[in-house]
C-alpha cells in the first residue's frame, strides 16, 4: 500500500493540471471527438438561399440507411485540429459548426431533421486519418471535410468501395478525375495559370518570372501551371525553383540564387513559414520584386511581423473563395452568424471562415437534393452529389458542377486580393477586425486556363 | 508429473518453446480467438470484428513484429536502440521502390510481393550490418546516441530523396497486399479488397488481419527459436557482460552485428506492411516519436521475449482507441442519462460545467487527443517506476499469487 501513495498523488496532480487547462478560445491544440449541434443564441434571421425546390409531397417513405434518422442527419469531418495545418483547419471547422448550428436553429433541413456534425481530429497523420474514416463510415451519411492531399488519397479507394464521397480540404488537380472526391474550388495549376496571366496584364512587356515551390503534388502542380502560362505568354522564367524549397530544410542557398536573377515577379508555392523565409531572404539580398503565392502559402498573420511592409506593397493573394468582408451577397449572413458564435476570435485568419461556410453550404445543398430524390441512403446522397449541376454560394465561391466530365467540371477561376496594411486590423471579429485583403480582381478565368486540355489527367502527374 | 510443471525429464522438454501443457493450451486458445475475431463469431468480443477495431488490431500486430525485432536487440542482446524507426522507413521505401508503380519522377519497379516483402527485410538488414561497426564499439547511452543519429539521418534523407519518398507532406502510394506470380492484372490472392473467401464475406481489413497474423506467428516462432539456440545464448551472454563473453569465446563483434542485422530485418518487414496497409505515408512518419513508441512498447510489454512485444503493442496501440470509446460513452451518458451519468458529469465538460476533459473545440480542460498523450506519458513513467517488468511482470505477480495461494505470503 505504501507504493500507492506516490501514484495517487501523481494522478491527482495530473487531474488538477488538466482542469486548470487552456482557456484560450483559439487554441490550436484543441480537438473534437464528437460535437452535437446546439442552438446558438442570437442566430441570424435571414435564411440561406436554396437551389433545389421544396421537398415534394410524397407518399413513399424516405429511403435511409446509415447516418439518417427521423430527427437527425450525421455529417462527418476529418479535420486536422492539432497537426500541421491546425490553425487554419480549426477556423474552417468552426465555420462548419456555426453554419449548421444556425441551420438547425432555423428548423433544420430535409423535413425538419437536425444536422449533427461528428468532428474528428486526424492530427495530419495518415494512419489516424484512415482509422477515423473507418469509424466514421459506419456512423455518418457523408464526409464534409477531409484534410490533406495524401490523407484523402489514402482513403480515395475506400470511398469508392464504400460508396461515400468526401469534400477534400486540398486543391490538387487530380481530384476532378476522381468520382468520390468532390473538390470545392479550383486546382493549383489553374490558380497559377490565372495569376501569371494577370501578372502579364500588370507588367511591361519583357517582364521576367521566378518560380519557387515545394516538391510533390502540391508544389509541382502549381509550378507547372505557372511555367505553362509563362511559356504560352512568351515570358522568360529566369529562375525555375520547382521542387527546390524543402520543408524544414535550409533553403538559403536557393533563395540567394533566385534573388540574384532579379525577377520582376515571383510565384511561390509553399506554406506561410517558408513564404516568409523566401520573401525575407530575398529582400535582405536586395531583391525588389512583386510577389504572389498559392492560397495555402499565405497567412495574414505575416502582417504582424517584420515583412509587413513588403507584403503591403508588393504581395497579391489568389483565392478560390471571397475574403472576409468582401462585397458579395452571402457575406452579411456569414459575418453575422460567425460574429455571434465567435465574436472574440481575432480576425487574422477570418478569411478561412468563408471556406468552412462554403463547405457546409455545399453539403447542405447535396443533402437537400438527396431528400428531393427521396433517397437519403449513403448511395443516394453520393448519387445526388455526383449529379449536382450547380451550387449557389451567394458569391462566396464560384458556382460549380460535378455532373459532367472533369474537363467540364474543373473550376478554372480564381479571384485576386491586394494585401493592404491600412486595411489590416488584428482586433477581434466583433470589434471590426479585418484581414487586409482588398479585392483586386473578382473571379475570372484567363484564356490560358480556359483553353487548357484537362482531359488527360492531373496537371502534374508525379 | 502433472503437478510439477518445472520438472523436465528430457533435453527436448527443457528446450521446448511451450514446455507446459497449460502454456500450450493457452497459446492454442489465443490463436483460436485471434482467428475468430474478424468473423465476429465470439459472444462478447464480436465488436472487435468491426473495421475500425480491426484496423487497430492490424496496426498493433504490425508494430508487434517490429517490437519483436527490438526485443531481440535490446532485451536479448542488450543493445540499446532508439533508431528502430529508421530501419522501418528503409524497409518501407525498399518495398515501394521494388513493388510500387513508377510515375512522374518516382521510382518503382512493380515487382510482386514475394520479392518486395523479403527485400524490405533484407535491405535494412544490410544497412544494419553497415551501421554495426560504429555501434559495436559503444554501449549504453552512447549507443543510444548513435542510433538516435540514424533517425535524424533518415529524416533528412527521406525528406530530400523525393524520387523515392514522394516528397515531404505528400508521400506516395505503396503497393497493396496482393499475391501475384509476376505483374499480372488480377492477383491470385488479394488482401486489400473486401470479398468472399471460402464462402465467408470478409472486409479488406479482415483479410489483411489474417495475413499479418500469420506473419506475426511465424516471426514469434523464429524469435523464440532463436532465443533457445546457440546464437540466442551468445546474445544473452553479451547482454550480461560483453567483455566476459568475449573472453569465454563468444565472438562479440560478430554477434552484435548479427543482432543489428536481425532486428533491422524485422523492422523493415514491419515498416513495409505498415505502409502498405495504410496505403500512403509521408516521409515525416518515420520519426523519433515512432522510435520512442517502439521502445515504449517493449518497456510496457515487459520482460518476456514474445509476450512482452505483443502485449505492449496491443496495449499502446489500443489505449487511444479505448480512451476515445470511453469518453464517447461517458459523453452520451451525460446527454442521454444512464447509470454512469455521475461519472460523465465529473469527467466531461461541455464548456460551461465542471469537468476535466472537453469534447468541444474550446473551453478549459484537456481535449481527448491531449488526454491520450498524457496517458501515454503517464504509463511510461508509471511502468518504469512501479513495474519495470512491464505488463508481463504484472502477469507474473498474478500468476505467482495464485500459484502459492492460499499461502501467498
Amino acid at each position: 500500500m505504501r507504493r500507492l501513495t506516490p501514484l495517487a498523488l501523481l494522478l491527482a496532480f495530473a487531474l488538477v493540471a488538466a482542469a486548470c487547462g487552456d482557456d484560450d478560445a483559439t487554441t490550436t491544440e484543441a480537438t473534437v471527438a464528437a460535437t452535437t449541434a446546439t442552438t446558438v443564441a442570437g442566430a441570424a434571421t435571414t435564411a440561406a438561399t436554396e437551389t433545389t425546390e421544396a421537398p415534394p409531397e410524397t407518399m413513399a417513405p424516405l429511403l435511409t440507411d446509415i447516418g439518417v434518422t427521423d430527427d437527425t442527419i450525421k455529417v462527418g469531418l476529418l479535420s486536422d485540429l492539432s497537426g500541421l495545418f491546425a490553425p487554419l483547419v480549426q477556423i474552417i471547422t468552426d465555420a462548419n459548426i456555426a453554419f449548421w448550428d444556425k441551420v438547425n436553429a432555423d428548423g433544420g433541413i430535409a423535413g425538419g431533421r437536425m444536422v449533427e456534425l461528428v468532428v474528428t481530429d486526424t492530427s495530419y497523420d495518415v494512419p489516424t486519418h484512415v482509422q477515423l474514416y473507418e469509424e466514421l463510415k459506419a456512423e455518418v451519411a457523408a464526409i464534409g471535410q477531409s484534410t490533406g492531399s495524401p490523407h484523402t488519397a489514402a482513403i480515395a479507394d475506400s470511398l469508392a468501395e464504400d460508396g461515400l464521397f468526401a469534400i477534400p480540404l486540398s486543391w490538387y488537380s487530380g481530384w476532378p478525375h476522381n468520382a468520390n472526391v468532390l473538390e470545392l474550388g479550383g486546382s493549383y495549376c489553374f490558380e497559377s495559370m490565372n495569376v501569371v496571366s494577370w501578372m502579364d496584364t500588370m507588367s511591361e512587356p519583357g517582364w521576367t518570372l521566378a518560380v519557387m515551390s515545394f516538391p510533390g503534388e502540391y508544389g509541382q502542380d502549381s509550378a507547372f501551371g505557372a511555367k505553362y502560362a509563362a511559356d504560352q505568354l512568351g515570358v522568360e522564367v529566369v529562375y525555375d525553383g520547382e521542387g527546390a524549397i524543402i520543408p524544414g530544410g535550409d533553403n538559403s542557398g536557393v533563395i540567394a540564387e533566385m534573388a540574384a536573377t532579379s525577377p520582376d515577379w515571383v510565384w511561390v508555392t509553399s506554406n506561410s513559414g517558408h513564404l516568409a523565409e523566401i520573401v525575407g531572404g530575398s529582400v535582405a539580398a536586395g531583391l525588389d520584386a512583386q510577389w504572389s503565392a498559392s492560397l495555402p502559402s499565405y497567412n495574414p498573420s505575416l502582417l504582424l511581423g517584420d515583412l509587413a511592409g513588403t507584403f503591403d506593397s508588393s504581395f497579391y493573394w489568389p483565392t478560390f473563395f471571397a475574403a472576409w468582408g468582401a462585397d458579395v451577397p452571402g457575406m452579411a449572413d456569414l459575418q453575422e452568424t460567425i460574429i455571434a458564435a465567435y465574436g472574440d476570435a481575432p480576425a487574422v485568419l477570418a478569411d478561412f471562415y468563408v471556406r468552412g461556410w462554403t463547405e457546409a453550404q455545399m453539403m447542405k445543398q447535396i443533402l437537400e437534393a438527396a431528400y428531393a430524390n427521396n433517397d437519403m441512403t449513403q448511395a443516394g446522397i453520393l448519387a445526388a452529389a455526383q449529379s449536382a449541376e450547380s451550387f449557389d454560394f451567394q458569391g462566396l465561391a464560384e458556382n460549380q458542377s460535378f455532373a459532367g466530365t472533369p474537363e467540364e467540371n474543373a473550376v478554372r477561376s480564381v479571384s485576386i486580393y491586394d494585401i493592404q496594411l491600412a486595411e489590416f486590423n488584428p482586433a477581434g471579429l466583433s470589434s471590426g477586425g479585418s484581414t487586409g485583403a482588398v479585392l483586386a480582381e473578382d473571379f475570372f478565368v484567363s484564356d490560358i486556363a480556359a483553353n487548357y486540355d484537362f482531359s488527360g489527367g492531373a496537371c502534374f502527374a508525379g | 508429473m502433472r503437478n510439477r510443471p518445472l520438472l523436465y525429464t528430457s533435453y527436448d522438454a527443457d528446450q521446448a518453446i511451450l514446455p507446459t501443457w497449460s502454456q500450450k493450451a493457452a497459446v492454442a486458445v489465443l490463436v483460436f480467438v485471434a482467428v475468430l475475431i474478424p468473423l465476429k463469431a465470439l459472444p462478447v468480443l464480436d465488436f472487435l470484428g468491426a473495421s475500425d477495431w480491426l484496423t487497430v488490431l492490424v496496426r498493433a500486430m504490425i508494430f508487434a513484429i517490429a517490437a519483436l525485432g527490438l526485443t531481440l536487440l535490446t532485451g536479448l542482446a542488450g543493445q540499446v536502440s532508439i533508431g528502430h524507426s529508421f530501419f522501418m522507413g528503409v524497409g518501407a521505401y525498399t518495398a515501394v521502390v521494388l513493388g510500387g508503380e513508377a510515375s512522374g519522377n518516382l521510382w518503382g519497379l512493380g515487382l510482386p510481393i514475394w520479392i518486395w516483402l523479403p527485400m524490405a527485410g533484407l535491405v535494412p538488414a544490410v544497412i544494419g550490418i553497415l551501421v554495426a561497426p560504429t555501434a559495436v564499439r559503444v554501449r549504453g547511452l552512447y549507443l543510444a546516441f548513435v542510433t538516435l543519429g540514424l533517425v535524424f539521418i533518415g529524416e533528412h534523407l527521406f525528406r530530400t530523396l523525393s524520387f523515392v519518398t514522394g516528397g515531404p507532406g505528400l508521400g506516395r502510394e505503396w503497393p497493396p497486399l496482393q499475391l501475384r506470380f509476376w505483374k499480372e492484372e488480377t492477383p491470385l490472392i488479394d488482401f486489400s479488397e473486401g470479398g468472399p473467401w471460402f464462402g465467408i464475406e470478409l472486409s479488406s481489413q479482415a483479410k489483411s488481419y489474417y495475413l499479418v497474423l500469420v506473419l506475426l506467428i511465424v516471426f514469434t516462432l523464429v524469435t523464440k527459436n532463436l532465443a533457445r539456440s546457440r546464437t540466442g545464448r551468445a546474445f544473452m551472454a553479451i547482454r550480461d557482460r560483453d567483455i566476459a563473453a568475449e573472453i569465454m569465446g563468444v565472438a562479440e563483434v560478430r554477434h552484435k552485428t548479427v543482432a543489428f542485422a536481425l532486428s533491422s530485418f524485422y523492422a523493415g518487414v514491419s515498416g513495409a506492411l505498415f505502409a502498405s496497409f495504410f496505403v500512403i505515408l509521408t516521409p515525416e512518419s518515420w520519426n523519433l516519436a515512432l522510435a520512442v513508441q517502439m521502445v515504449a512498447i517493449i518497456l510496457i510489454g515487459g520482460a518476456s521475449l514474445a509476450s512482452g512485444a505483443i502485449l505492449g503493442s496491443l496495449f499502446l496501440v489500443g489505449i487511444p482507441k479505448i480512451v476515445d470509446e470511453v469518453t464517447g460513452f461517458l459523453s452520451t451518458q451525460t446527454s442521454d442519462g444512464g447509470p454512469f451519468k455521475w461519472l460523465g458529469d465529473i469527467i466531461i465538460t461541455h464548456g460551461d460545467d465542471f469537468g476535466f476533459i472537453s469534447l468541444t473545440a474550446r473551453g478549459p480542460g484537456l481535449s481527448v487527443f491531449q488526454l491520450n498523450v498524457v496517458i501515454y506519458g503517464l504509463f511510461i513513467i508509471g511502468f518504469l517506476i512501479f513495474e519495470p517488468l512491464g505488463l508481463y511482470g504484472i502477469w507474473l505477480r498474478i500468476r505467482n499469487y495464485w500459484k502459492g495461494w492460499p499461502f501467498t505470503y
